[in-house]
């Protein structure tokens, strides 16, 4: 079960990882002199990392052992 | 980056009025606090949820649900502040955003121009101080326009004082360079 779990939260993180670059690309790259993009940027990234590391840890923290598939 | 040349300075900078992304922002707040309004009207159901499955795969699930909310309310964010009316003492830039990976950029310069239009039809845009401009220029160029930009009326002075002094550049350089 935590196999298939894992699996499972690659898949979700590889989806997160395109919409992340996307909007990191779009704001990095259409910045211009004196608007407030760095800091929408940071802000941004700022709680994506914590999304993240919540994620891993709650990952951890389930107990997957106790489920099963055929029970 | 968009580039600005080194003769060229930003007279002022513009894009939509707030009350553009207010709709997506609440949709946003509400499927945020969703979850959160669902455990506070039914708490005792999320305990036997609890049981069933464990409380952490519970918050796990919560977790990567507001993650996507917030990526998404940040990818929607993109497309509002991604469109831009900026005005320099050379040019016009509008940039426009149709989409994650849809972008129109529109560049006219200052001596072109023709005709600078203002619209605020209805009641919001009357109320909350909203429009378009309309940039007419010369020859067959299509004019463009910027919608649901605040304070149009403000916007248009500055085009037409910085077209003023883009003229006489143009047509008195001497003058102005001294």
């Amino acid at each position: 079960m935590r196999s298939l779990a894992f699996s499972l939260l690659i898949i979700i993180l590889i989806g997160f990882s395109g919409a992340i670059a996307t909007v990191v690309f779009h704001f990095k790259k259409y910045a211009f002199p004196g608007d407030k993009t760095p800091i929408i940027l940071k802000t941004f990234v700022v709680g994506t990392v914590v999304f993240l590391l919540a994620t891993l840890f709650l990952f951890l923290s389930v107990p997957w052992g106790s489920f099963s598939l055929f029970s | 980056m968009i580039k600005i040349r080194d003769s060229e300075k930003i007279l002022a900078s513009h894009r939509k009025t707030w009350f553009v992304f207010l709709f997506t922002g609440i949709s946003s707040a509400l499927m945020f606090i969703g979850p959160l309004l669902v455990y506070a009207i039914f708490p005792s159901a999320f305990g036997l949820l609890a049981k069933q499955v464990s409380a952490q795969l519970l918050w796990l699930i919560l977790v990567l649900w507001w993650w996507a909310i917030w990526t998404g309310t940040f990818i929607s964010f993109s497309n509002y502040y991604l469109d831009v009316f900026i005005i320099t003492n050379e040019r016009i830039l509008h940039i426009s955003q149709l989409g994650p990976f849809s972008r129109t950029v529109s560049e006219l310069r200052l001596e072109r121009i023709q005709d600078v239009t203002i619209e605020q039809l209805g009641l919001l845009p009357t109320l909350l101080h909203f429009g378009t401009i309309r940039v007419q220029t010369a020859g067959e160029s299509p004019s463009f326009s910027f919608r649901t930009v605040p304070q149009p009326t403000k916007i248009k002075e500055t085009i037409m004082e910085a077209h003023r002094v883009a003229l006489m550049r143009h047509t008195n350089p001497n003058k102005m360079s001294t």
